[in-house]
C-alpha cells in the first residue's frame, strides 16, 4: 500500500465526489429525476502509479474520469490535482493547470479531429500553453510521434487515412504533448483488435516507466486491468465498492461484485471450462429507479436483512484493502 | 527536417478525384461552368453592344443577324441574355455569399454557447422563415426601394436561416464529439476550439447548401426582378428580360424564352453541383471494408 | 451425448472453398477466400478472428445475406444436411433462413424492430414458417422466452424492445432464432457488446439450447475466452482465410500457426495469484504481433501473415500455404508449422 512517490502529496486526490444528472420525467411538469450517476468517491493516484478503474457499463466510471478533469461538473466532493483544489476554479484559472492532467477516450475513430492533420492533432497542446513555437514545436512532435511508434512521413496524414491502432498512438502522443502528470485513460484500448491492444498497453506501461506518468485507467476488461494496474478500484451503480492493491483484489477479492465479476470474466483454457460457477443473476438496476440500502442487494447472493435498509460504507477490511459490503465490518 | 508531402495539393487532388467520380457532379459541373463561361466571355462572344438600339430589328425573330432574335428595342436578345447573366449570377453568388458570411457565425454561435442565446437567435430565425421566401424577399425589396442591391440583400435574409439552421444542427452534433471534448481537455479555448475544430466540419454541409442556395437565389432574383422590384430598366437581368419579353409572348416568345431558359440551364447546373457534392466532400468515408 | 464416441455426428453444414467478394471503386477485393470446414450435430465451432478477417461475411455468406452490391458470393460450395445452399432460388432460401439456419447479431439494440412488441415479433419468427394459429403462436412465444430464462415471460411479450437491457434483448433475440429449432445457428458476436456479467449469462442460455435442442453452432467471436470456454472445435481466420482449425484444447495447447500463437501470447490473462508489480518498477511486458492486420485490398503475395511473422521466409511471401491438417484432426495453413513451438515464451 505504500506509494513511492516522488513527492509527498499524491498527483490526484478525490474525496467524496458526486455527479448526478437530472431528468424530467413525463411530458409538461412531470417530475424531475435525480440520477447519481456518480456518488461518494473517494480515491488517489501517486506519481507513476496506475489506479485500475473497473465496472461495467453504467457503473459511473467514465463519468469519475471526465469529471476528475472539469469535463463536467461536480455536484460534490472535492478534487485536488498536485495539491490544488480545481473542484471549483473557474476555467481561466483551470486552464494553465490542464496541461497536468490529460485524457485518452475509448473510440480512436471519434476523438481525433477529422481534418486536422497529425502534425496538428499532435501541436495542439503545445500551441495552446504556449510550450513550443515554430521549428522547436515541429520537432518535438515529431519526437512524439516516433515515440508512440508512428513513422515520419504519416505526419500531414489525416486521421481517416491511419488505422485505429494508429490512431489510438496519435492521441497518447497528444496527450503526451504538454508533459502530463495524469493521464485519464478511458477504455483506451476496448475498441482495438487484440493483436494491437498488447502493442498500446506496452506502450503505456513503457511511458509510465519513462515519465513517471499517473494512470487512471478506466476499463471493463479484468485482465488488461490486471496486467497494467498497481491497484483497482471496483465501483457498481456509481460507488466505489472495493479498493485494493491488484495481487490483492484478484487474489482476496472481498465484496461479492467483485466476486461475481472475477468469477463471470472468460479464461482462455480450454481445461478450466465448467469450473466457473453460477453466473451472477439478474441486471443492474435501473439508474431512475436505485434500490434501497445497498445498491447490489437486490443481485447478491449474502443479501442481509441490513443490506436492503442501510447503505454500506467504505472500510478497511485488511491493511490497504478496502470494500463497502456489510459482510466485513458490521457496525 | 520535417518531411511535407504538399498535403494540401493531396487532399484537393482526393477530393477532386472523388468529384470527378460522381456523374452527377460531374454533370452539373460541366453545366455550371459552361454557364459561367459563356457569362465571362460575354464581351468576346456577343455580337453587339447589350444597349445597341437597332430600330430597323424590333421584335425581329431570330436570324443569322440576331441569332437568338432582338427585342422591342431591336436590341440583341443574345447579347442582353449574356450580359444580363453577369448581373444575374453576380447578384446570385453575393447574397449567397452573404448569406454563408453571416449564417455560419450565427450557427456556429447559436450551436455552441446553448441556452438564451440560442433560443434568441433561433427564434430570429424562425421568424425569418415563417414567411415564404418571396413574399419575403418581395417584403424587404419592397421596404428598401426598388433596385438591384437591394434585392441582393433580401435574398440574402431569406438565405440565411437554412444556412444558420444548418450549421446549429452540425454543431449540436459534432459538440459531443470526443474531440471536442478533448479539445476542452487540452485547455483550447472555447473561440480557438469553435474555429479549429467545429467548423472545418461544419462547412461541408454549407458548401453543399451554398451550391443549392445559388440556384434558388437565381430564381428568387429573377422573380423578384419579374415583378418590377429588382433591376431596373435600363439594367437588364435575366428576370427583367423576362418581365419585358411577357408583353411579346405571342408575338416574339425569344425575348423571354432566351432568358428563361438561361435560368433553367443554369439553376439545372448548380443543383446538381450541389447534389453531387453532397457525397463527394467528406473527408471520412472510408474506401476500404 | 451418448454414443458420441461410437460414431461421428453427420455433418449438418459443409463449406467447401467458399469465395466471397467485395467490388469497391473499380477493385475486387476477396474477403472470403477459398474457405472450408465442416460443423456436425451439436457441435459448436467457433471462428475467431481480428477485424477484417472475414468472419462476419461467412455467416453471411452461408445465409445467402451478403448485400449485393457490393458483394457477391463468387465460388465455393455450401452444404446444409445435403442440400446445396448456393443453388437455391431466393425463395427457397427465405424458408430456410429462420427455420433451419437462423443468425444472431451483434447489435440487440439495431436487430429488434422499435416500433412492435416483443411479442409480435417473435410471432412472426414463428408464424412466417409454421402455421400454428394465433393462440398457439403466442404460447410457444412465452415459452421461448422462458427457455431463454426472461423472467415474467408472459408479461414481456407485451414489452417494446427499449423497455428491456442490452441482455435481455439479445435473449429475445436468440429466442426468435430458436424459436423453430434450426438445426445450425450462426451466432456473430452475440455477446461482444454486452457487460461480462450478462455475457456468462447469455453464453449459459446458449449452453442449455444447445443441450435440449441439439442444435449445431457456429460461434463467431474475437474473444478467446469464450472460445475456450464454448466451442468444441474452433477456426482461425486471417485475412480472409482458414488458417487453423482444430479441437479446442488442441489450439489452446499447442497452436500450429504462428498468428494463432501470437494471438495466444498478447492475450493478458487473469490469474489469481499474480503478485502487484511495485510502483517505478517495470512491468512485464506482453508480447506483441508487430504491425497491424492487412486491409482486404492490400493484402501481399503468398500468405497474408508473412509481413508480421517471426517464421516467414521467402517461401511464404511467395506462395500461400494450403489448410492441411499437420495431425490428426488440427490443419494449419502454414509452411512452417513445425516451427510454431519454438515461439512459445
Amino acid at each position: 500500500m505504500s506509494q513511492a512517490s516522488r513527492a509527498d502529496r499524491p498527483t490526484v486526490a478525490v474525496h467524496g465526489l458526486a455527479k448526478h444528472y437530472l431528468r424530467r420525467e413525463g411530458w409538461i411538469g412531470g417530475r424531475v429525476a435525480r440520477i447519481r450517476a456518480v456518488e461518494d468517491v473517494s480515491f488517489s493516484v501517486g506519481h507513476g502509479e496506475t489506479l485500475g478503474l473497473v465496472g461495467e457499463s453504467g457503473c459511473g466510471k467514465s463519468t469519475v474520469g471526465k469529471t476528475i478533469l472539469r469535463l463536467l461538473e461536480p455536484n460534490s466532493g472535492r478534487i485536488e490535482m498536485l495539491g490544488t483544489d480545481i473542484t471549483h476554479l473557474r476555467e481561466s484559472a483551470l486552464r494553465p493547470l490542464r496541461r497536468h492532467m490529460q485524457m485518452i477516450f475509448q473510440d480512436p475513430y471519434s476523438s481525433l479531429s477529422p481534418r486536422l492533420t497529425a502534425r496538428r492533432i499532435v501541436a495542439e497542446p503545445l500551441t495552446t500553453h504556449g510550450l513550443a513555437s515554430g521549428r522547436a514545436k515541429w520537432e518535438r512532435v515529431e519526437a512524439l510521434m516516433q515515440r508512440v511508434g508512428l513513422r515520419a512521413d504519416q505526419i500531414d496524414d489525416l486521421p481517416h487515412q491511419f488505422s485505429g491502432g494508429q490512431r489510438q498512438r496519435i492521441a497518447i502522443a497528444r496527450a503526451l504533448a504538454a508533459e502530463p502528470r495524469l493521464i485519464v485513460a478511458d477504455e483506451p484500448v476496448s475498441a482495438l483488435d487484440v493483436s494491437l491492444q498488447a502493442q498500446v498497453i506496452n506502450l503505456l506501461t513503457d511511458l509510465q516507466d519513462e515519465y513517471g506518468l499517473a494512470y487512471l485507467f478506466i476499463a471493463h476488461d479484468l485482465s488488461v486491468v490486471q496486467h497494467i494496474s498497481h491497484r483497482v478500484a471496483v465501483m457498481y451503480f456509481g460507488r466505489i465498492v472495493e479498493l485494493a492493491a491488484t495481487s490483492e483484489v484478484f487474489a482476496h477479492p472481498l465484496h461479492p461484485y467483485t466476486q461475481a465479476l472475477l468469477e463471470a470474466v472468460p479464461v482462455p483454457d480450454p481445461a478450466r471450462r465448467g469450473m466457473r460457477r453460477i453466473p451472477l443473476q439478474g441486471d443492474p438496476p435501473s439508474p431512475l429507479a436505485p434500490p434501497s440500502g445497498c445498491p447490489f442487494h437486490t443481485r447478491c447472493p449474502h443479501v442481509m436483512e441490513r443490506c436492503r435498509t442501510t447503505p454500506p460504507i467504505m472500510a478497511q477490511d485488511a491493511p490497504g484493502h478496502w470494500s463497502a459490503c456489510h459482510l466485513h465490518h458490521p457496525p | 527536417m520535417p518531411v511535407r508531402r504538399g498535403f494540401p495539393r493531396a487532399r484537393l487532388a482526393e477530393s477532386t478525384a472523388r468529384l470527378l467520380g460522381n456523374k452527377l457532379a460531374l454533370v452539373g459541373l460541366v453545366i455550371s461552368a459552361v454557364v459561367v463561361g459563356l457569362i465571362l466571355l460575354a464581351p468576346i462572344l456577343a455580337p453587339y453592344r447589350p444597349d445597341a438600339i437597332d430600330y430597323r430589328a424590333l421584335l425581329q425573330a431570330p436570324s443569322a443577324a440576331h441569332p437568338l432574335g432582338a427585342d422591342d428595342l431591336g436590341r440583341d436578345v443574345l447579347t442582353r441574355t449574356l450580359y444580363g447573366g453577369r448581373l444575374s449570377l453576380a447578384v446570385s453568388l453575393t447574397s449567397v455569399l452573404l448569406a454563408v458570411a453571416v449564417g455560419v457565425p450565427l450557427g456556429l454561435l447559436a450551436g455552441y454557447v446553448g441556452g438564451a442565446t440560442d433560443e434568441i437567435l433561433m427564434r430570429l430565425v424562425d421568424s425569418l422563415m415563417a414567411l415564404p421566401s418571396l413574399v419575403l424577399a418581395l417584403t424587404i425589396t419592397a421596404v428598401l426601394g426598388p433596385g438591384l442591391v437591394n434585392a441582393m440583400f433580401a435574398i440574402a435574409v431569406v438565405g440565411l436561416p437554412a444556412i444558420t439552421r444548418l450549421v446549429r444542427g452540425q454543431v449540436l452534433t459534432i459538440k459531443h464529439n470526443d474531440y471536442v471534448l478533448a479539445a476542452r481537455s487540452v485547455g483550447v479555448r472555447p473561440a480557438v476550439l469553435v474555429m479549429r475544430h467545429i467548423m472545418p466540419n461544419v462547412l461541408g454541409p454549407v458548401l453543399v447548401q451554398a451550391a443549392l442556395g445559388i440556384g434558388f437565389a437565381i430564381i428568387t432574383e429573377s422573380s423578384v426582378s419579374f415583378l418590377g422590384l429588382g433591376a431596373q430598366p435600363p439594367t437588364a437581368t435575366w428576370g427583367s428580360m423576362v418581365q419585358v419579353g411577357f408583353q411579346y409572348l405571342e408575338t416574339a416568345p425569344w425575348i423571354a424564352l432566351a432568358p428563361a431558359a438561361m435560368i433553367f440551364v443554369a439553376v439545372l447546373g448548380f443543383n446538381l453541383l450541389g447534389e453531387g457534392l453532397r457525397g463527394s466532400l467528406d473527408p471520412t468515408s472510408r474506401s476500404a471494408t | 451425448m451418448e454414443g458420441a464416441d461410437l460414431a461421428p455426428d453427420p455433418e449438418v453444414l459443409e463449406v467447401r472453398g467458399l469465395r466471397t467478394e467485395l467490388r469497391l471503386h473499380n477493385r475486387v477485393v476477396p474477403v472470403v477466400n477459398d474457405l472450408s470446414f465442416s460443423l456436425r450435430a451439436s457441435e459448436t465451432l467457433g471462428i475467431v478472428g481480428e477485424s477484417g478477417c472475414g468472419k462476419s461475411m461467412t455467416a453471411l455468406s452461408i445465409m445467402r445475406l451478403v448485400p449485393d452490391p457490393p458483394g457477391r458470393i463468387a465460388g465455393g460450395s455450401v452444404r446444409f444436411c445435403g442440400t446445396e445452399l448456393l443453388d437455391l432460388s431466393d425463395r427457397q432460401m427465405r424458408k430456410l433462413r429462420g427455420s433451419s439456419i437462423s443468425m444472431v447479431f451483434q447489435e440487440p439494440m439495431t436487430s429488434l424492430n422499435p416500433v412492435r412488441t416483443i411479442g409480435s415479433q417473435i410471432v412472426e419468427a414463428i408464424v412466417t414458417h409454421r402455421d400454428p394459429g394465433r393462440r398457439a403462436a403466442q404460447e410457444q412465444a412465452t415459452e421461448m422466452l422462458r427457455l431463454v430464462r426472461i423472467p415474467d415471460a408472459r408479461a414481456r411479450l407485451d414489452d417494446y424492445p427499449h423497455h428491456l437491457s442490452g441482455g435481455m434483448r439479445q435473449r429475445v433475440m436468440i429466442a426468435m432464432a430458436l424459436c423453430c429449432e434450426p438445426r445450425v445457428l450462426l451466432a456473430d458476436e452475440p455477446t461482444t457488446a454486452l457487460d461480462v456479467t450478462i455475457q456468462a449469462q447469455i453464453m449459459g442460455v446458449i449452453a442449455e439450447l444447445r443441450e435440449r435442442l441439439g442444435t449445431a453452432i457456429v460461434l463467431i467471436t474475437h474473444d478467446l475466452g469464450v472460445i475456450a470456454e464454448s466451442c468444441d472445435r474452433v477456426l482461425v481466420m486471417y485475412g480472409g482465410h482458414g488458417v487453423e482449425e482444430a479441437t479446442a484444447s488442441a489450439l489452446f495447447a499447442a497452436p500450429l500457426h504462428p498468428y494463432t500463437r501470437g494471438l495466444l501470447d498478447s492475450v493478458p490473462r487473469l490469474s489469481a495469484g499474480a503478485a502487484s508489480a511495485s510502483i517505478g518498477e517495470p512491468r512485464r511486458r506482453l508480447r506483441e504481433i508487430k504491425g497491424t492486420v492487412p486491409a482486404l485490398d492490400e493484402l501481399p503475395p503468398g500468405c497474408p501473415y508473412a509481413p508480421r511473422c517471426p517464421l516467414a521466409s521467402a517461401q511464404c511471401h511467395a506462395a500461400m500455404p494450403p489448410l492441411i491438417a499437420k495431425r490428426p484432426r488440427h490443419l494449419a495453413a502454414c509452411w512452417h508449422s513445425d516451427r510454431v513451438a519454438e515461439l512459445s515464451p
